[in-house]
């Protein structure tokens, strides 16, 4: 209903690629003076309908008059699209989480876990309530920051984009309004047909909610990659085309995967806060339960996220290549180094976690000792994997090492061997987790020995085909070595979901040990799942940073100059300090929202403890 | 048609999951 309501309204705006054409077709017939123009992208011609983009001076920015760096308008924009940023990224991934644990629970069979599931699920959403009313008032700092410091660029980019901007707007009103539905309906719509209309609404909430991030992504990356405007920035008339830009879909999808690894994340953090600050077992049991489930979501989408990064990479070099070099060999090279480093961190504080996680269940010891062997097989893959290649020289230097390149260390660092890398640091994870899996049971299927094999086998095959191809990769030029990530990842895929298959094939029938006893776990486990979180967090300023400044001196590359006085690149040390005070801003925030369920959920505490100690009259009708 | 009624709330969601996808189809 709601969606038709949508539908209708959005239709006039978004006509379809053959109505446009058709619609272009005879405004030009009616009216054959109109001048046309070639789409810089598409290269088809249009008809010329907005107008050219501005020439700005340095005046044409105005900025406050406060201390380096807040003198720069950008380290404003930067800071508040950042935490905007955040909170849209976990009210985004929160309703997702919540589709699919309110699925799982609808499906479970045993009444108690089913419960245990769509509670969970409804805690969620209360959590994103706080965030979501946030996400809004920084977006509204965000919109008139944009107004009052870039008025002429937001112009711009508004009349280009003016009907995209108002279904985002209306989108917002059909998004909170099935979100309140949702939360406040979550008890009235318990059972029966009314609770799979309550699953219909979580569906409906994730189709707005994706609809709302693709729509603002559309933005960004018509920044980076320009669609629909001709060489002056003019618009053609087609809006299909200016949305449809090059970098837009795999924006889209990287963005959605990464918004589920950040929402895991922030939701494990809660756990561990919970787990740490819990009075009794009982509690400290449901929060490692909690905190396990989000850190299960949140690797779950670790595991494809590198590849649609990569997927991501590759079409920023097709659709530039120069673009693609500033970023990976040229002027953001090393800020490319400190991402390996932070993903390192993550797949090390997942393993770890893992790790510890082994002791919740009696039984797991036979596996412990496999530990030290998938941690150094982790750690010779990370050490490949952040090995710098590009280094910035001064001449003396240069002419020491005998060029750009030193003849035998020039050879490390390159993407064939991280490719390599990165791969085997997702098989180990992957056996981390199948081992993980496994600790509390005793596999009585009659073709273990067999079952084994085949698992150890695949895993061998898939690892010395990935080192293999990583060595193969030297000796074949860089057009067709960028193909060969393509064996890898099956390679990697393989064992993911093969591998999976077999060990729950395996353990069908098996007798467990015991059963998991949650809350039984080291406090440092806690601090890895809050490890997880914060590198997350770090990483996502540091790769937007990036992804924003490979722009240069272009608001939008190649059409729309950027002329403000600080239209310079700033040095990877004070980009860096930025990233670390919007992390540092962004988790005292968070602490204060976990803080403020804390205090509502006191209350609703003390207040049924009241309730309970309430004498009963005698002869009452309690 | 029992059977579809007692099965009502499954198929409303496999439904909603269609047209959602065909949405994005966007």
């Amino acid at each position: 209903m709601v969606t038709m309501l949508i539908m209708s309204l959005a239709m006039p705006f978004f006509l379809t690629p053959v109505m446009a054409q058709e619609a272009t077709k005879a405004a030009t017939e009616a009216a054959p003076k109109v001048e046309m123009a070639k789409d810089v992208y598409f290269k088809t011609e249009g008809p010329v309908s907005g107008n050219p983009v501005p020439e700005l001076k340095a005046a044409d920015y105005p900025s406050y008059n406060l201390p380096y760096p807040l003198s720069e308008n950008r380290i404003l924009i930067w800071s508040i699209a950042q935490q905007h940023l955040y909170f849209g990224s976990f009210v985004l991934a929160v309703p997702i989480f919540c589709m699919i644990i309110e699925l799982v629970g609808l499906l479970t069979k045993d009444p108690v876990m089913a419960k245990k599931y769509d509670d969970l699920a409804h805690l969620l959403v209360k959590i994103s309530l706080t965030a979501y009313s946030v996400t809004a008032i920084l977006g509204g700092l965000l919109l008139f920051s944009f107004i009052t410091l870039y008025p002429d660029f937001f112009k711009y980019i508004s009349s280009l984009f003016r009907p995209v901007m108002h279904i985002y707007a209306l989108l917002f009103l059909a998004e909170s309004g099935t979100l309140y539905i949702y939360y406040y309906g979550w008890d009235r719509m318990a059972h029966g047909f009314a609770k799979w209309m309550h699953a219909c609404l979580g569906v409906l909430l994730n189709v707005f909610g994706s609809v709302l991030m693709m729509l603002a992504n559309s933005w960004a990356s018509f920044m980076m990659s320009p669609a629909g405007v001709d060489e002056q920035g003019r618009f053609l008339g087609n809006i299909w085309n200016v949305l449809h830009n090059a970098l837009w879909n795999p924006l889209n999808v990287h963005r959605i995967i990464g918004n589920m690894v950040f929402g895991g994340g922030i939701v494990a953090a809660y756990a561990a806060y919970k787990f740490l600050a819990a009075k009794n077992m009982e509690e400290k049991a449901y929060y490692d339960w909690m905190g396990y489930i989000a850190m299960f979501m949140a690797v779950g989408s670790l595991i494809p996220l590198p590849f649609a990064g990569y997927w991501l990479m590759r079409e920023v070099y097709g659709f530039r290549q120069q673009m693609g070099i500033t970023l990976m060999g040229g002027l953001l090279a090393w800020l490319f180094i400190i991402q390996a480093v932070l993903i390192g961190a993550l797949f090390f504080s997942t393993n770890y976690y893992l790790f510890n996680g082994m002791e919740r269940m009696r039984g797991a010891e036979k596996y412990q000792k496999y530990i030290k062997y998938i941690l150094f097989l982790t750690t010779a893959a990370f050490i490949v994997w952040l090995t710098p290649h590009t280094l910035v020289m001064r001449p003396a230097e240069l002419k020491a090492i005998g060029g750009q390149q030193h003849p035998i260390i020039g050879n490390f660092g390159v993407m064939s061997a991280k490719n390599g890398a990165v791969n085997t640091m997702i098989m180990t994870t992957i056996i981390s987790f199948l081992l993980y899996q496994r600790s509390n049971k005793i596999i009585t299927v009659k073709w273990e020995a067999w079952g084994n094999a085949a698992l150890v086998a695949m895993f061998a095959v898939a690892l010395v085909n990935n080192w293999w191809l990583a060595i193969y990769g030297y000796f074949i030029p860089a057009n067709v070595r960028v193909g060969l990530s393509v064996p890898q990842v099956m390679g990697t895929l393989t064992t993911l979901f093969v591998g999976s298959a077999i060990n729950i094939a395996m353990m069908k029938g098996s007798k467990l040990t015991g059963p998991i006893e949650w809350g039984k776990i080291s406090v440092r486990s806690q601090y890895a799942l809050f490890a997880l979180a914060v590198s997350f967090t770090w990483l996502m300023a540091l790769m937007g940073y990036i992804r924003s400044s490979v722009r240069l001196f272009w608001h939008v590359m190649e059409v729309f100059r950027d002329t403000s006085p600080w239209a310079f690149t700033h040095t990877i040390g004070f980009a860096a300090n930025v990233m670390s005070m919007n992390v540092m801003a962004f988790w005292l925030f968070v602490l204060f929202v976990f803080w403020l369920g804390e205090l509502t959920s006191k209350h609703a505490v003390a207040e049924a403890r009241k309730e309970a100690a309430r004498p009963v009259m005698a002869g009452g009708s309690e | 048609m029992d059977k579809i009624r007692q099965n009502a709330g499954p198929i409303l969601y496999i439904i909603v999951c269609i047209v959602s996808i065909w949405f994005f189809y966007f």
